[in-house]
């Protein structure tokens, strides 16, 4: 376990001097600024789109890191054969999967959580400049709580950049089939959804049924953990349907990793 | 720590050309506990192969490799193996200093012992002053020093070194030199491969030369020492280049595959 | 060589000097182009909203805000130089409520910027998707009521949803006794500015409440004129044949002057209208 824990450490450590983060905190730090500016231009109801803004922000800087940094953690190890140094030690390649991952984790939590605490800060400024009728319908808990889902969608994306780093030593590839991955579990609602209605009404082939019915179960749903419209309207989730989203989020991460460390265990290491 | 490889095999399927190369063949192998054993050969023999098999990155084809009686599978095997990898590369944006309280965690060191011991190798290896500066700024021979600090730092039975020497200036050689025959004084298994001749001479007890996969030829130290007082060259000198003489005709004469 | 670093000066401020007078050049073209050249398509929601990915509510945000800036001049104005005004209108408002189903100012703006130019079964159409979605919120109903009533002239649905509305939490109490009234024809300009009255207390946007407020004092003057022929036809037993009648017997000063630019017209039936298009009948 130590051992696990020992690598996600560097991993963290590694990430969290790389330039590019520190760029992408920056960027995020601007755009939360600018909201409240923004704030104001837009009609009457301001906290639908405060919320809106900071949420967005937060969610956009999470996949930059994904997509860029973390997949250049990944992706550089074997590139740059940095990973002999962690493989030469008593870990196993399972271990391996596990303390990246981890340390991928950890550097998403610190980053995004850092850019919460000022997200609310910047909030409450916003709030404190307007008067309360324009914030109605705004709500902290909703807003955590959107967060909070966001972080479980997280999990499973960066599970997705190790599952592909494992597969593939391209950076670009693992890069392409996550970003990929990404926009077919935004998606895939609501093609199922269309293809229902489509279905009542004409006959859709019966191959495509079964793909996209196929599709629904191998790809994950991303979107149901975007509450970001419900609660930048106040509207928040039950406890149940907080629980079956993080099984979900839980499994399904914990079934790409364990895929991951078999396809890792028989690769080698040239 | 005994180290043992029977009738080893690894073969490559070539990506590019789809043909089958064969980096190792038929290796048999016995290097005892306390010994620094060389291997030298040309580029592409199958020393590094051989290495990363020992470290368990690669899957021999057939035969079997042990170390201590285990399997270098096991992740238990290597808590005691130290590697130092040709051209080493290690992150960019971490220290020395990190680098090696990684190994020693991973390695299993009780908390105590881990900074003691790596204040000993920075000072030993003259990188005090750069500890906790990031890797990325180390010239060439800081990396190569940083790696060996990597290695030892877990105080293992079994070091693998890959061209240890390579990128370092003579100051820093002898301190190379020195640390070798200082770990051979505490009885620890030194497995190193290199081009230098020189070094192979000065620190091996065995060598083996290596070519197209092959284990063409072993040498003990006597054998080593025997043969330079006989070799006389046409120009007349006594003995310094008779183990590249040995090198070059043991590697012209290997059996074409 | 200090002529060589004249010369390089010389020429930098050239260029910032050139540059500075490109950048309000190239301003003014651009401001014509824009004119000339306005998009008016939006693309619609089926499309917007895949494509939007996990970002729909800030792309909701977004398209109603380039909504807004369309309609930087009065509405009339635009009516007459975007004939697909309606169109453009009405996809827009569509496509943002597709996005974000709850998104009230959008909602707002379907009924001043369709309802009220004209186009009150467009806006019902949009409408009905909040009716739906904020069920707890009388003003979807009453919205779509009024139309049904004020522009559509359908008087049992219009009913229909304004005792819908009554029901709902916050409802003003009027709605229910306009609702009740309607079994009974009985059009009024009060209806209207009740209407608008409410709209502007709920109205942040500038623009708006300037367009609120031109109506509302449009209906007053329209109200304040039949209340005087009302009057005329008390003391005198007919109505008047024009409008200058009640200025002659001294029930008004002057005719006021129509906001809209149009003229205060009376009808056979006693009513007065105006023939500005500020109201689409």
């Amino acid at each position: 376990m130590n051992r696990i824990f020992a690598l996600s450490w560097l991993t963290f450590k590694e990430g969290i001097r790389d330039r590019a983060l520190m760029g992408i905190c920056i960027i995020a730090l601007v755009m939360l600024f600018a909201t409240i500016v923004f704030t104001g231009v837009f009609g009457y109801d301001l906290g639908k789109v405060l919320v809106d803004l900071n949420l967005s922000t937060i969610a956009f800087a999470g996949l930059l890191l994904t997509f860029f940094v973390n997949i250049n953690l990944m992706a550089k190890d074997i590139d740059k054969r940095t990973i002999y140094c962690v493989l030469s030690k008593p870990l196993s390649r399972t271990e391996y999967i596990l303390g990246k991952y981890l340390g991928l984790i950890l550097l998403v939590c610190i980053a995004l959580f850092f850019l919460l605490v000022f997200s609310s800060g910047i909030i409450a400024i916003v709030k404190s400049m307007y008067s309360e009728i324009f914030f109605k319908n705004f709500s902290w808990y909703c807003f955590f709580q959107a967060y909070f889902y966001q972080m479980l969608m997280f999990f499973i994306l960066n599970a997705v950049v190790i599952f592909f780093s494992s597969v593939s030593t391209s950076s670009f590839l693992v890069l392409l089939f996550t970003i990929a991955t990404y926009i077919t579990g935004q998606t895939i609602e609501e093609v199922m959804v269309f293809f229902k209605k489509e279905a009542l009404g004409q006959n859709t082939s019966a191959v495509n049924h079964w793909v996209i019915d196929i599709a629904q179960y191998i790809f994950p749903n991303f979107s149901a953990f975007d509450i970001k419209t419900l609660a930048s309207h106040g509207k928040f989730l039950p406890l149940e349907h907080t629980t079956a989203l993080v099984g979900y989020s839980l499994i399904y991460t914990i079934l790409l990793l364990f895929f991951a460390s078999m396809i890792f265990n028989k690769r080698e290491i040239t | 720590m005994k180290v043992n490889f029977s009738k080893v095999n690894k073969s490559f399927i070539s990506s590019f050309t789809r043909k089958k190369v064969h980096a190792v063949i038929d290796l048999d192998l016995s290097i005892q506990t306390g010994e620094i054993f060389g291997i030298i050969g040309p580029n592409g023999a199958g020393k590094s192969t051989l290495l990363k098999m020992l470290l368990g990155f690669i899957r021999q084809g057939s035969g079997s490799i042990s170390i201590e009686g285990k399997s270098p599978i096991e992740p238990e095997t290597r808590i005691n193996m130290g590697y130092l990898p040709e051209n080493p590369y290690y992150y960019d944006h971490l220290s020395a200093e990190d680098l090696m309280k990684f190994s020693a965690k991973t390695a299993g060191m009780k908390k105590e012992d881990i900074q003691p011991s790596i204040n000993h190798l920075l000072e030993l290896m003259n990188l005090e002053h750069a500890r906790k500066r990031h890797l990325r700024t180390y010239s060439k021979g800081m990396t190569q020093r940083a790696g060996i600090c990597f290695a030892l730092v877990h105080d293992p039975d079994l070091i693998i070194f890959d061209e240890p020497m390579s990128g370092l200036d003579p100051l820093g050689r002898k301190l190379v030199v020195d640390l070798v025959l200082d770990l051979k004084q505490k009885g620890k298994t030194i497995i190193f491969c290199s081009h230098i001749l020189d070094d192979i001479e000065r620190l091996c007890d065995r060598m083996a030369i290596m070519d197209k996969g092959r284990l063409k030829k072993t040498l003990n130290r006597e054998q080593l020492l025997e043969g330079k007082n006989k070799f006389v060259t046409e120009d007349g000198e006594k003995g310094n280049n008779w183990l590249e003489q040995i090198f070059i005709d043991t590697v012209d004469s290997g059996v074409r595959e | 060589m200090m002529a060589k670093s004249i010369k390089v000066y010389t020429l930098l401020l050239a260029c910032v000097l050139i540059y500075i007078f490109a950048f309000f050049q190239l301003k003014e073209e651009r401001q014509r182009f824009l004119e000339l050249n306005f998009m008016d398509f939006t693309l619609p929601s089926q499309f917007t909203g895949p494509v939007s990915l996990e970002f729909k509510g800030i792309t909701a945000d977004f398209l109603l805000f380039k909504f807004m800036a369309f309609l930087g001049g009065r509405v009339q104005d635009l009516k007459e130089e975007y004939p697909r005004y309606p169109d453009y209108t009405y996809q827009s408002l569509d496509a943002i409520t597709d996005l974000d189903p709850y998104y009230w100012d959008a909602y707002l703006f379907s009924e001043m910027f369709l309802a009220w130019s004209g186009n009150p079964k467009e806006a019902n159409k949009i409408l009905e998707k909040a009716r739906l979605h904020l069920s707890n919120d009388y003003r979807p109903s009453y919205y779509i009521g009024f139309n049904n009533h004020y522009f559509l002239k359908d008087f049992k649905t219009a009913s229909k949803y304004l005792m819908e509305a009554s029901k709902l939490p916050g409802c003003p109490y009027y709605i229910a006794a306009l609702a009740a009234r309607l079994s009974v024809y009985s059009f009024q300009h009060r209806d209207g500015i009740l209407f608008l009255k409410e709209m502007l207390k709920n109205t942040n946007d500038k623009r708006a409440r300037k367009e609120f407020e031109l109506r509302i004092a449009t209906l007053e003057f329209l109200e304040m004129l039949e209340k005087k022929v009302t009057e005329y036809h008390a003391d005198f037993g007919k109505y008047p044949e024009v409008l200058e009648d009640l200025v002659k017997v001294k029930l008004i000063d002057k005719i006021p002057e129509d906001p809209y630019k149009g003229k205060f017209v009376l009808m056979s039936n006693g009513r007065v209208y105006t023939t500005s298009k500020m109201l689409p009948y």
